[in-house]
């Protein structure tokens, strides 16, 4: 007799990611925002190639668009092999902390699953917040999924703040993106929604980096102690009690992101 | 619900580990790894220890991390149930001593077999140049050697009615009650999430071991089902999951616990395919 397969319904995990994309009225200078739009168009079969390489990750996109304020101009998470871009436009101011304040709340468990492979932020902007960034990069780490997100940043032209898009990566191993033309705007952006895509799909362990934190509380009663008021009896853990030694300083990324290619084909010149 | 019910007086030990999907696409081995003491035929004392080795390209050596782990785990515990196979767990003394010496005793024998390893076994060019890749430094540099062997580890020992739980890092230790509850052992750790774990390799391990004893008889699980990461990550959310463990002892109550074992290999590359990708290792300790 065959028998059933144990088990609810199974699922592939799911990867969400989204899109950050600076709409404020400098993007509409020297043609920034049309080049944004085409790379990120263009970027869109390479990320499906991804995506079918590996059929147990479900890559989820979507974007946010920040200006004199934020708004989700894809708010429902899509599968990739639907994904469409609209064409955005620019005007306005950089209220990047509102669009860190919006995706964290989408980052929020619930929504996101903690099934979840780590989100991928992909930040894209050409120059300073006009509102609290520090405010809207704290709301975004304090949910447990964005501190896990891979968060990349391409910063458009001259004008873009270093700073700003650095403390948004959070990894010392990794920098902004500079693109100062179009070609170099495409570049990365297809590095970042494929090469990144990829790294963040695969489904490995990483070691936490050593921490002050103890494990958490028993979910259970203490050693030998009564039965618990309503939830079934548990195990009842204890802590080892032996002193762990002093942890050694040391940053481990959530994913291992690959370094990207260093351009070698014909200079461009730069336009931003 | 929990009833009261006499003290059983033995129990059946499975276990499987199959390649995950993803694995298989990238021509990976199977990085958990698996050791049972007194499998499949009934016996008042079962154990198992399951370990899974990290996998990222960092961990180059995660597949032997794992292994050693479960090598040390089953001679940690073949000692300890000599000692105590008599006397049973029962004793808060015992408990407090088993939990004062059997993680350091795993956590340290582990470390040593990593040294040991890496001196007969230097990180060979392509190794170091994987690591040095990686993690943006030389090997040498680096503070803590053993990174690269990374695994994690769920231990059960059953001994008569009583149950001792250990784990460190991810992965899941379900018991399931004689009316089919499923609850987990531990509490969930946040830390564990988007792939990140706790871990053997990292300098704090010893503080991070969980150890739990089952101290009530009278409510003793029908069936604990241990089982790596990769099981639960090809669920949608934790009741999906739980109910893998809710439906074998089902089968086991039904009188079918004799067909789960030659259908275990079909259920988890099934599992993998369609869900995780990662492999995936699960052991069944039920009640005879």
């Amino acid at each position: 007799m065959l028998m059933k397969t144990p088990g609810g319904a199974l699922s592939t995990r799911p990867l969400h990611f989204i899109w950050m994309v600076d709409t404020s009225g400098s993007m509409s200078y020297d043609g920034k925002i049309q080049a944004l739009n085409n790379a990120i168009r263009e970027a869109i079969p390479h990320m499906q190639q991804v995506a079918e390489d590996n059929p147990n990750a479900q890559v989820l996109v979507r974007s946010i668009t920040f200006s004199s304020g934020a708004m989700w101009n894809i708010p429902k998470p899509t599968p990739v092999a639907d994904f469409q871009w609209e064409d955005v436009k620019a005007e306005g101011t950089t209220d990047l902390a509102n669009a860190l304040f919006m995706v964290a709340d989408q980052l929020r468990m619930p929504p996101m699953n903690e099934r979840a492979l780590p989100p991928v932020l992909v930040l894209l902007s050409d120059g300073q917040p006009t509102d609290e960034f520090d405010a809207g990069l704290k709301a975004l780490m304090s949910e447990p999924w964005g501190q896990k997100a891979v968060r990349v940043a391409i910063a458009m032209g001259a004008d873009a703040d270093h700073e700003t898009l650095q403390k948004f990566i959070g990894n010392p191993q990794m920098r902004p993106l500079q693109a100062n033309n179009p070609e170099a705007l495409v570049r990365h952006i297809k590095w970042a929604s494929t090469a990144v895509l990829k790294a963040a799909s695969t489904p490995v362990q990483q070691a936490a980096a050593p921490a002050a934190t103890a494990p958490p509380a028993p979910s259970g009663p203490p050693m030998a102690s009564s039965a618990p008021a309503s939830a079934p009896p548990m195990a009842a853990p204890t802590a080892a009690p032996a002193p762990a030694p002093a942890p050694q300083p040391v940053y481990i990324a959530p994913v291992v992101i690959p370094t990207p290619p260093v351009y070698t084909g014909p200079a461009n010149d730069d336009v931003w | 619900m929990w009833k009261r019910r006499p003290a059983p007086p033995s129990w059946r030990l499975i276990g499987h580990s199959v390649r995950g999907a993803s694995h298989e696409r990238k021509g990976l081995p199977n990085q958990d790894a698996m050791a049972l003491i007194s499998p499949e035929r009934n016996s008042d004392i079962v154990a198992c220890a399951i370990a899974d080795g990290h996998g990222g390209a960092r961990y180059v050596r995660s597949e032997t991390g794992a292994q050693f782990a479960v090598e040390v785990t089953k001679k940690a515990l073949e000692v300890l149930i000599s000692a105590v196979g008599k006397e049973g767990l029962r004793s808060p003394n015992i408990q407090q001593r088993i939990a004062s010496t059997v993680p350091e005793q795993i956590v340290g024998e582990w470390k040593a077999n990593v040294d040991r390893h890496r001196t007969d076994h230097p990180l060979s060019p392509d190794e170091g140049a994987i690591w040095a890749r990686e993690t943006g430094s030389p090997w040498a540099e680096y503070a803590a050697p053993a990174l690269c062997y990374g695994a994690t580890l769920l231990v059960v020992l059953a001994v008569r009615d009583e149950l001792m739980f250990i784990q460190l890092g991810d992965g899941d230790i379900l018991l399931v009650s004689d009316t089919g509850e499923t609850v987990p052992a531990f509490a969930t750790d946040p830390r564990h999430l988007g792939g990140q774990t706790t871990s053997l390799c990292t300098p704090d391990a010893l503080a991070q071991v969980r150890i739990g004893f089952w101290n009530r008889p009278e409510t003793l699980p029908a069936l604990v089902m241990v089982s790596t990461d990769g099981y639960a990550n090809s669920y949608p959310d934790e009741p999906s999951f739980h109910k893998v463990a809710s439906d074998i002892w089902e089968m086991a109550a039904e009188g079918n616990w004799e067909k789960v074992k030659p259908t275990l290999p079909t259920w988890l590359i099934e599992t993998t395919r369609k869900g995780s990708g990662d492999d995936i290792t699960v052991a069944l300790i039920s009640r005879g």
